[in-house]
């Protein structure tokens, strides 16, 4: 079994004359390789067509359109926020003055009530 | 390069004159810087009690934000940029209990002390036992102008704070009567 198999290793690896023709073949297929290379244009060349995407005017405006979205985000957000904060401090402020001139109306309404001597602010201050 | 070196009776004489020095700065009267805002007890227990609660902290930045948001052609909010031009915080807490006196006395008494300093005058005490109603009015006033008031007024079951910090216009303050929803006290006249 094994002498079979030894015998199909040498028979399959002999060493075979590759012939004449076959250095003319292999240059003569080197030489078409590399003048079908020469003759494609290179990316930067003008003939060069690229794909609309990859062109470099794209990735600038791409990357330009990209930061300016990010900007007008950071921009509304950032409105959002103050308007949101705004509308909040004024709610606040119309909220303090109503409990301050509720405890102003009631300041007065229990010195006009008290029978005590008491003092009222001079407005004129 | 000569140093000179001091006497251990010199170096001390220098401390105690710093220290002296430094007493005698912080016990300067401060009744010249207006007022800032009073330091108010944490009253975040009295929320949880309380039926209402108003706790508004106003600064001068939100005070300013606020202000850009007020609309000027509404009467009430007109008034409100008036009044509150040339302030710098306004502090209110107010709270309405459903049961009496829910609220811890010794913290009036603690914001009483606080008013009870040169700089501030106590312009209004009205003490209602029967009704139990106490109100006090403290204004800070430099050169002629307001520029601090704090209003205490406590009941049986509602006790308020307000503080006013910045320069206030009494008049402007007056006429918040009958202004947000607060009816306006009838003036009685003289016979």
């Amino acid at each position: 079994m094994s002498e079979e198999l030894e015998k199909g290793l040498r028979q399959a690896l002999r060493p075979v004359d590759p012939g004449e023709r076959f250095t003319d073949g292999v240059m003569a297929r080197a030489g078409a390789q590399e003048s079908a290379r020469l003759e494609r244009p290179q990316p930067d060349s003008p003939g060069h067509a690229r794909p609309w995407g990859h062109t470099p005017m794209w990735r600038w405006l791409s990357g330009a359109a990209a930061a300016i979205l990010i900007v007008v985000l950071v921009v509304h957000t950032q409105q959002v926020r103050h308007t949101r904060e705004g509308l909040a401090a004024r709610q606040a402020l119309i909220q303090a003055l109503q409990v301050t001139a509720k405890s102003l109306e009631f300041a007065k309404r229990a010195v006009n009530d008290s029978n005590a001597p008491s003092r009222v602010p001079d407005s004129g201050a | 390069m000569a140093i000179a070196r001091k006497h251990p009776t010199h170096r001390a004489a220098t401390i105690c004159l710093g220290l002296f020095l430094a007493l005698a700065l912080s016990a300067m009267p401060v009744s010249a810087a207006p007022p800032g805002p009073l330091k108010l007890p944490n009253f975040d227990a009295l929320s949880g009690k309380a039926r209402q609660s108003v706790v508004v902290t106003l600064d001068s930045s939100l005070l300013s934000l606020a202000a850009g948001f007020l609309d000027s052609s509404s009467p009430d909010d007109a008034a409100a940029k008036q009044i509150i031009s040339g302030l710098t915080g306004i502090y209110v807490r107010s709270y309405t209990f459903d049961s009496d006196f829910v609220y811890p006395q010794s913290d009036v008494d603690a914001l009483r002390r606080q008013v009870s300093t040169p700089s501030w005058q106590h312009v209004v005490e009205v003490r209602n036992k029967g009704d139990q109603e106490n109100v006090d009015i403290y204004m800070s006033v430099e050169q002629g102008r307001a520029n601090g008031l704090v209003v205490i007024a406590s009941e049986p079951r509602e006790f308020t704070i307000v503080n006013i910090v910045g320069s206030i216009d009494l008049q402007k303050l007056q006429r918040l009567s009958g202004k947000f929803g607060i009816p306006k006290l009838p003036v009685e006249k003289s016979k």
